[in-house]
């Protein structure tokens, strides 16, 4: 009985898209009427209050965000390696700390040569496991690993490197010949940044006053987690590219992704019930 | 603002090639569906403008990857934006309760406007009663203004059961006491 109903319920709500009045449609149903009208009343409500009008400021306010961010991501890649703020405070620093300064410089020369340019480094930057410069790539996240030394900063980078990773794996999805055991690779990789990102924020709860947690690691940490919903919206569309012995995997890391989005939520809560304040 | 799917198949094709014209059309001819969709799931307009922009920054990445089939963009953006509206709430945690009392009092805007919200916040308010799948049937088909057959397509289900989904949505509402009353005041 109810499957007739819900038919006419919707050949109604059609009538009534076109232009037909309630009691037009009742008439054509006489012996359901009684019980049609408040469902249909409840209807043509709904319909009339959330038909919002998208006004004209807003849309244009998007659309700048949007296109400011098509920009921003169809620029070259530059190598923005993080310096600790140990060097840029040199007038504070006793003659013995000149060494690291002098480490860094060595450090970077060793790296530029290593990568070979910027054009290289840009190259690397795009490509994925199995391609000739993918170990630029990795030694490259090891060095701004190594730099990374506050929680917040290796919160950012462990995200990031989720990041990086959810775009090889989608780009590797989308290849005709999509390399499942390179995928599989990358997905395991993800999973340990997560790992090491939930170890940082542990550390960094149990080791402090979380009355005194900083606002720095707050806004890491909501960053963060929005990133990881991004990453897993990008992870459920390569899914779909992938054939079915390539799922299980995407399966693992969505959970994994899942359950890491939980536990920096739950770290957020933790500082916000203990009355974060600035 | 609509286009021809051919057309459609095109224009994503040329944004995936980069160009920023085609994108921008693209966005042009489906934001006002997801922001309405956003709007009825989560009943504030900043809200609603934040996710909406973050839902074509989604696209944007994950674009490189998206191969048509058959199923239209706004459908893949939908279920981005189910997904974000989803992440929304959860990292929010809003209490909706509030937020008719909240607005009322806080915005500074014609009295129109501030009946339009409070008008809106009686539905979402009634819809939270409904289950996840109802409402965003709900949602996609009032608010997105999508027919049965491409609400079936966004949630992957059959047409049967988004029908069921549908009249049960609409049965259980008619139960709900502040719904009823304004309807009977001629609210609505």
């Amino acid at each position: 009985m109810d499957d007739i109903k819900q038919e006419i319920v919707e050949e109604c709500l059609e009538l009534l898209r076109q232009g037909e009045t309630l009691e037009q449609c009742l008439e054509r149903h006489p012996e359901e009427a009684a019980d049609l009208e408040p469902i249909l009343r409840v209807a043509l409500s709904v319909r009339s209050d959330l038909a919002a009008v998208l006004p004209l400021p807003t849309r244009t306010r998007m659309r700048g965000r949007v296109l400011a961010e098509w920009d921003r991501q169809h620029q070259p890649r530059r190598w923005n390696l993080r310096i600790p703020s140990i060097f840029s405070k040199r007038a504070l620093l006793p003659e013995w700390a000149l060494f690291p300064r002098l480490a860094f410089a060595t450090a970077i020369l060793v790296v530029a040569l290593a990568l070979g340019g910027l054009g290289t480094n840009t190259a690397a930057a795009n490509s994925v496991p199995g391609d000739m410069l993918y170990p630029v790539k990795e030694m490259r996240e090891g060095v701004q690993l190594w730099f990374a030394r506050s929680p917040e900063a290796k919160v950012e980078m462990y995200t990031s490197f989720v990041n990086e990773r959810v775009e090889e794996v989608s780009k590797m999805a989308a290849r005709e010949q999509a390399n499942l055991d390179a995928i599989s690779d990358a997905l395991a990789r993800m999973q340990e940044h997560l790992t090491a990102l939930n170890v940082v924020v542990d550390g960094k709860l149990a080791l402090s006053n979380v009355e005194r947690i900083d606002s720095d690691f707050v806004e890491a940490l909501q960053k963060s987690i929005a990133e990881q919903g991004a990453a897993g919206n990008l992870l459920e569309t390569a899914l779909e590219e992938v054939p079915t012995e390539g799922r299980p995997a995407f399966s693992n890391a969505l959970n994994a992704l899942q359950t890491a989005q939980e536990r920096v939520d739950s770290a957020l809560e933790t500082v916000g019930q203990s009355g974060f304040n600035d | 603002m609509s286009i021809e799917n051919r057309d459609e198949v095109a224009l994503v094709l040329s944004a995936q090639r980069g160009d920023r014209e085609a994108f921008a059309q693209l966005y042009e001819a489906n934001v006002e569906r997801i922001y309405r969709y956003l709007l009825s799931r989560l009943a504030e307009p900043a809200d609603a403008e934040d996710v909406t922009a973050e839902v074509f920054m989604q696209a944007m990445k994950a674009l490189p990857s998206y191969k048509s089939e058959g199923t239209p963009l706004i459908a893949w953006l939908f279920r981005i934006a189910h997904n974000q509206a989803v992440n929304y709430m959860k990292k929010t945690a809003r209490r909706k309760e509030t937020l008719l009392t909240e607005t009322a009092a806080a915005y500074d805007s014609p009295e129109e406007e501030v009946l339009e919200k409070v008008r809106l916040g009686e539905v979402i308010g009634a819809m939270e009663t409904l289950t996840d799948l109802q409402r965003q049937v709900l949602s996609l088909r009032f608010s997105a203004d999508l027919s049965i057959a491409e609400v079936a397509k966004v949630m992957s289900r059959k047409e049967g059961a988004v029908k069921f989904l549908q009249f049960s949505a609409l049965r259980a509402l008619r139960r709900v006491p502040n719904l009823q009353e304004a309807i009977s005041h001629g609210r609505h």
